[in-house]
Formats: structure tokens, C-alpha cells, sequence
């Protein structure tokens, strides 16, 4: 279990208003999510990657951190379920341009290791996944990637979800294939969220700017969040958020699959890093 | 954070700076690693000062500094955005190991040297594996001799000595800076001074971040 947040826009956009200051502000999921967090920001001076096996509630830096601007930015916040308390296991997990991060947990991931390119550095199922999607991943062909990887999870192993996001620099991709929820909307960029009024609205809107925004959790009250039906991939381009493409990704498929939904325990804090460390260690 | 004219942030670690004057060891470590970044011809006349700082502290290094697990995160962190698997590292400033150490763990088919001026600490370092894949050699980087080039340069809290580690990188190369306490680490480089040095040997920037108590700046030789 963990919490995703990413944001896609034409310029560069800061999203501390969805971080910290929103109703139901990533800062404030990390209460319940406090195993560790990670952001990635692509900047035009290249990746901004920060990582930090503490909650983000409790870190002194979080808000700093994630003050910058970006035209891609993801952020994670972990609820421990598979490995313990350490950095090799807080996402999100890059390798060259590639991030991702993940919610969900994939039991029995120590079944991907043959099919990925390299041993994991860490204890997780979702660094395992990742692994194994980098193995012969395409860069000319994203999504067949995916597909490929999310497949092959599927032949091997049992899972509660498969939610994640990817990045390659280039494109955002946001996914759900589980028990656990996706949402996503559209804001424009020009919009003040903290004094949003009827007025900014009939003002700003027909400018055509947007940040495409996806949260594991609504993040407003008041404005429409859009839900992620199973299966379903959210493809958006920098340069054109008015219009991001949502797709299937296994397509009937995906029909067939059951969840294996988890109870992921009341334990917060180290004690809930020592329980995950000792699962990691039994297989689970 | 602090954030320079065109939007650039500096990292500046997650540590938070300590109000007040910093200890007096810390500033005069700052001066130094300000003054090579600066001026690398003046490594010539710092080389044997700090050679002899680090041979008298050699002995108890590890129980001060490296017994601290978290001190190499920033490490993982920058190792972890590298793509392929670098066959020929290098760790410049290497100490009593810690670093290289890490990379060979990491890397089963990776040969691991690692320099360092100060021969009392050499000894330490060879004294802690018997890992053929590593070797330790007392070395001073200004002088080292490239031979067939090195996939990654590995900076563990040291001046970054821009030039030199440009000429050791083979093509698609890496070179990690870590500052293992961020801004607060003795010897630390802004990353706005980092990429802006690189660039001017012929490196781009690839990533820069924070990770654990430190910070870490990633960049790549086309």
C-alpha cells in the first residue's frame, strides 16, 4: 500500500498546493503512509531525484524538496507491506531517464528475478517488477513494454494491485490494475488553487493551459476527480495535456484476473518496518 | 533549497544548516574544497597539507565516520539512475574503502580501484577485503593515468577536481558526486558550481538529488 501523485504539464509547474495545502494534501496521506518517500522531478537541467526512508509528514525537507517546477513530476509515499525501512526500498526506482513507482503488492515477486535483467538492490516486490520491466524494454514502443511486463506479472504471480507510474522523461504513465483506487483530473495552469474563484475560472480556462494531475486518493473535496476504470493506462504528453489518452492495456484480459486483496496490518512506523523486513524474509 | 535566477534549484541537502558558526575543522575543510574547485593549480601546495591531515586521522576514521550505515545512501541513490552495469570504476579520495566497497558489493563483475593521497588510510582500506576485484592504490588523481578509461568516477565527499575526472571518463561515462550530510559535509559543492564545471569539460548533467542524510549530483561524458 502506498500513495501516487504525479502532475504533467505544458510548462514547467510547481504542485506544492497539491502536496501540502489541498484538502487531502499528499503531506497529510504521508500520516498513514510513513515508510519513506520519493519524488522526480525532470527539470530542463535534467532529473531531480530524492529519496528518503522517512516519513514525509515528520521530514524536515519534504516541503522544500518538492518546491520546484517541472514539466513531470512524481511523488510517493510508502506504507511498508514488503521490506523494511531503507532506501534501497523507497521509491521511486530509476535506472538511466526511467522512474517509477508503485501501489500495490505482488506476492511471491521473487518469481519475476529470472525474468528480470538484474538482481534487486533491495527486499521489495515493486523494485522486482521494475526489473523485470527494464529487462528488454523498448524505448521506441512504451506501452508495448508495459504490457509486456504487467503480462507477465500476471502469468507468474498473485497481486493486490498493479498501480503505478512511469516515466521516461518524455511521457507520463499512470496505471490501475487492482484493488486499490487511481484518480485523475485536469487544472489549469494559470489558476492560483489557494484563491481558485468563478472569476480565475471564466478568465483562465479558454487559454488552453492544463496540468494533468493523478492521485491515489481525491485530493480536493469540491472539484471532480475522474476515476481510473481497471486496466486502464493514462498516456499524457507535456506538450499536449488538453488531451491524454486513457487506454486499456491487456484489454478482455484483464477481465479474467482476481486480486488477491491484502491485509496490510494497523502497524505504523518502525514497527511496521520491522514487519515488513520480516516478511521480505519469509518469501511472503 | 535556496533557488537561483531561471528557476534552477540548488540542492543543498536535507540536512538543515546548523545556526551559528560552523566548527572551525568544517570551515577550514570548506576553504580548501572552494579553493581547488577554484583554483586546481593550487592542489599543488594543498596536496601535502592534506595528506598529512588524513594520514594522522586514518587510524579511528571508521569508528568517527563510516560506522554511520547512513552516511553511503546518497550513494545508493546516485547509483541507483545508472543504466548499464560500469565495468572499470574508480574512487577518487577513496579513505578507509567504504566507497568502493559498496560499488564491488553492488556490481559482481565490476574492477573497483580506489586512490587515495593519504597512505595511513590505504593501508586501512586494504586491510578491511581480500576481494580481488579491488584494488587500493595510493594515488593522487591530478596525475593518475587514465589508461583504458573508466565507466564510473566515484566522488565521495571531495573537491570535485572538474578536469581531471573529465579526462578519466570513457565515453558515456559517469561521475557521482556525494555530499553524505548535504550542505553541512566538510567538503561540499553546490550543484549549480558542480554542472556548471562538468559542462565546461565537456560532461552534462543527468541528475542531482538528495537521498538519505546527503546529496548527490550525476553527470556523464557524451
Amino acid at each position: 500500500m502506498c500513495r501516487l501523485f504525479a502532475a504533467a504539464a505544458s510548462d514547467p509547474v510547481e504542485v506544492s498546493f497539491e502536496l501540502l495545502r489541498s484538502d487531502n494534501s499528499v503531506l497529510r496521506q504521508s500520516e498513514a503512509h510513513d515508510s519513506g518517500w520519493g519524488s522526480v522531478y525532470y527539470t530542463e537541467h535534467g532529473q531531480e531525484v530524492n529519496r528518503f526512508p522517512q516519513a514525509a509528514h515528520a521530514h524536515e525537507s519534504f516541503d522544500d524538496l518538492t518546491s520546484g517546477r517541472a514539466r513531470l513530476i512524481m511523488v510517493h509515499v510508502r506504507r511498508a507491506t514488503i521490506g523494511g525501512l531503507t532506501l534501497e526500498n523507497t521509491h521511486p526506482f530509476t535506472r538511466g531517464p526511467y522512474s517509477y513507482c508503485h501501489n500495490g503488492t505482488i506476492l511471491k515477486a521473487s518469481e519475476l528475478e529470472p525474468l528480470a535483467d538484474r538482481p534487486p538492490v533491495g527486499d521489495t516486490d515493486s523494485e522486482r517488477f521494475f526489473n523485470l520491466l527494464m529487462a528488454d524494454f523498448d524505448s521506441g514502443d512504451v506501452i508495448a513494454s508495459l504490457r509486456r511486463a504487467v503480462e507477465r506479472t500476471c502469468d507468474t504471480c498473485r497481486f493486490s494491485a498493479l498501480n503505478f507510474l512511469f516515466c521516461e522523461g518524455r511521457r507520463l504513465y499512470a496505471y490501475r490494475f487492482g484493488v486499490y483506487k487511481l484518480f485523475w483530473r485536469l487544472r489549469s495552469l494559470s489558476l492560483d488553487a489557494d484563491t481558485q474563484t468563478r472569476f480565475h475560472l471564466h478568465l483562465e480556462r479558454p487559454r488552453g493551459e492544463h496540468v494533468v494531475l493523478v492521485a491515489s486518493e481525491k485530493l480536493t473535496e469540491e472539484e471532480h476527480w475522474s476515476e481510473f476504470g481497471q486496466d486502464e493506462l493514462l498516456v499524457c504528453d507535456p506538450g499536449d495535456t488538453d488531451h491524454p489518452r486513457i487506454q486499456r492495456l491487456l484489454g478482455p484480459r484483464a477481465d479474467s484476473v482476481e486480486f488477491e486483496p491484502l491485509d496490510a496490518g494497523e502497524l505504523s512506523g518502525a514497527a511496521r518496518g520491522e514487519w515488513a523486513a520480516q516478511r521480505a524474509a519469509t518469501g511472503f | 533549497m535556496g533557488r537561483a535566477a531561471g528557476g534552477h534549484r540548488l540542492l543543498t541537502g536535507s540536512a538543515a544548516r546548523p545556526r551559528g558558526r560552523r566548527p572551525l575543522a568544517q570551515r577550514v575543510a570548506r576553504l580548501v574544497c572552494r579553493t581547488i574547485t577554484r583554483a586546481p593549480w593550487s592542489w599543488r601546495l594543498l596536496r601535502r597539507p592534506v595528506t598529512r591531515f588524513f594520514d594522522r586521522v586514518a587510524e579511528g576514521w571508521d569508528q568517527r565516520f563510516a560506522s554511520d550505515p547512513e552516511r553511503l545512501e546518497p550513494l545508493t541513490g546516485a547509483l541507483d539512475l545508472l543504466q548499464a552495469t560500469p565495468q572499470r570504476v574508480l574512487d577518487v579520495g577513496t579513505g578507509t574503502g567504504a566507497g568502493a566497497m559498496l560499488v564491488a558489493g553492488r556490481w559482481p563483475d565490476a574492477q573497483v580501484t580506489g586512490i587515495d593521497v593519504a597512505p595511513a588510510m590505504i593501508a586501512v582500506a586494504r586491510g578491511k577485503t581480500n576481494d580481488s576485484r579491488i584494488q587500493f592504490l595510493v594515488a593522487d588523481v591530478a596525475t593518475l593515468d587514465p589508461g583504458q578509461g573508466y565507466d564510473l568516477v566515484v566522488l565521495l565527499n571531495m573537491p570535485p577536481f572538474f578536469e581531471h575526472v573529465a579526462n578519466l571518463l570513457r565515453p558515456g561515462g559517469h561521475v557521482v558526486v556525494i555530499a553524505s550530510r548535504g550542505s553541512t559535509t566538510p567538503f561540499f559543492t553546490p550543484t549549480r558550481t558542480l554542472a556548471r564545471g562538468f559542462a565546461r569539460h565537456g560532461l552534462e548533467t543527468v541528475a542531482a538529488g538528495a537521498a538519505g542524510p546527503g546529496t548527490y549530483y550525476l553527470a556523464r561524458r557524451p
